[in-house]
C-alpha cells in the first residue's frame, strides 16, 4: 500500500470505519512511514480536540419552552431539559 | 403508526425533543449567529413534528433531525452566502499542498461580533473560518460522532466523498490550530521529526 492510498484511508482509520484487514494494513504502514505518521497525528489531534475540548452550550430555556409548546403543546419541564 | 395524537406527542418528546441542546450547538456552529441558530432549531423542530410520520422507528432520530437542520440551513440561510468553489471532494491532495490553499476557507460568512462573545475560543474561531461543507462534516463526525453511513445520508452524498471531505477538513483545521493543538498536548512536536 503506497502513501497516496494510505492518505485516503487515514480519516476512516481514525474513525474505525475500515475493515479489519485494511485497518491492519494502514497500521503496518504508519509504523514504518514517518510522513504518513505526521498526517495521522495531525488528523487525530484535530479529531480529539473537537470531540474533547469544544465547549457545548445549553439551548436557552425560552427556546426549549417555545418549541415544546408549538409541537407537543406543553412546556412542562421534562426529558428535553435533561440532555447532557 | 401512532394510535392518536397523544401517542405521537409522547414519541416526539422522548425521541426528538431530547436532542434540543445538540441541535442548538450544531445550529450555532453553522450560523455563528445566536438568533439565526434559535430560528434554525425552531424551524427544524416544527418540520420534524409535522413530518414525524416519516421518521423510521429504530433508526437514529438525532441523524434524522440533523438532516432536516441541514436542509433548512441550506434553503434558508445559505442562499445569500457565497457558494463554495468548485471542489472535487474525491481527489485527495498531498497534506502540505492542501493546508496552503486559501480556497477552502470561508471568510465571507464570518460574523466577528459573535466570536467576541460566547464562541471566542480558538477551536470555534478556526471552525468558523471553514466553508460550510467542511464545517458540517466536522460537526457530524468529530463533534457528534455520527457513523460515515449516517453522515452520507444526512449530507446526501457517497461515503467516499464523506471520507475525503473529512480528511480535507481536518487538515485545514490543523493548519489553523497546529500551535494550539501542540500547546494543549493534542499534537507533539517530536511527531513531526
Amino acid at each position: 500500500m503506497n502513501c497516496k492510498i494510505v492518505s485516503e484511508f487515514i480519516a476512516p482509520y481514525i474513525n474505525l470505519e475500515l475493515s479489519d484487514e485494511t485497518h491492519a494494513q494502514i497500521n503496518t504502514h504508519l509504523e514504518k512511514c514517518p510522513n504518513c505518521k505526521i498526517e495521522y497525528q495531525a488528523q487525530l489531534g484535530i479529531c480529539r480536540l473537537l470531540s474533547e475540548k469544544l465547549e457545548r452550550l445549553e439551548a436557552h430555556q425560552g427556546l426549549k419552552e417555545q418549541i415544546m409548546k408549538k409541537t407537543i403543546g406543553s412546556n412542562k419541564r421534562s426529558l428535553c431539559f435533561s440532555e447532557k | 403508526m401512532w394510535k392518536n395524537i397523544d401517542e405521537k406527542k409522547e414519541a416526539f418528546e422522548s425521541e426528538a425533543l431530547v436532542h434540543m441542546d445538540t441541535l442548538y450547538n450544531g445550529a450555532l456552529k453553522l450560523t455563528y449567529n445566536e438568533e439565526d441558530a434559535k430560528d434554525l432549531v425552531q424551524e427544524t423542530y416544527f418540520k420534524a413534528f409535522r413530518f414525524f410520520d416519516q421518521f423510521e422507528p429504530g433508526t437514529s432520530c438525532k441523524a434524522w433531525l440533523f438532516k432536516i437542520l441541514k436542509n433548512t440551513f441550506i434553503n434558508k440561510y445559505r442562499k445569500k452566502a457565497k457558494q463554495p468553489e468548485h471542489v472535487d471532494y474525491n481527489t485527495v491532495e498531498p497534506f502540505v499542498e492542501i493546508i496552503k490553499d486559501k480556497q477552502y476557507f470561508d471568510s465571507d460568512s464570518l460574523d466577528d461580533s459573535i466570536l467576541n462573545n460566547y464562541l471566542s475560543d480558538e477551536i470555534n474561531e478556526a471552525l468558523s473560518k471553514l466553508s460550510y461543507e467542511f464545517r458540517m462534516i466536522l460537526i457530524l463526525s468529530d463533534i457528534e460522532g455520527f457513523s460515515y453511513k449516517e453522515i452520507a445520508d444526512i449530507m446526501d452524498c457517497p461515503i467516499g466523498t464523506i471520507r475525503s471531505r473529512l480528511s480535507r477538513a481536518r487538515k485545514l483545521m490543523f493548519k489553523l490550530l497546529s500551535k494550539y493543538a501542540k500547546q494543549e498536548g493534542y499534537y507533539r512536536e517530536e511527531d513531526e521529526e
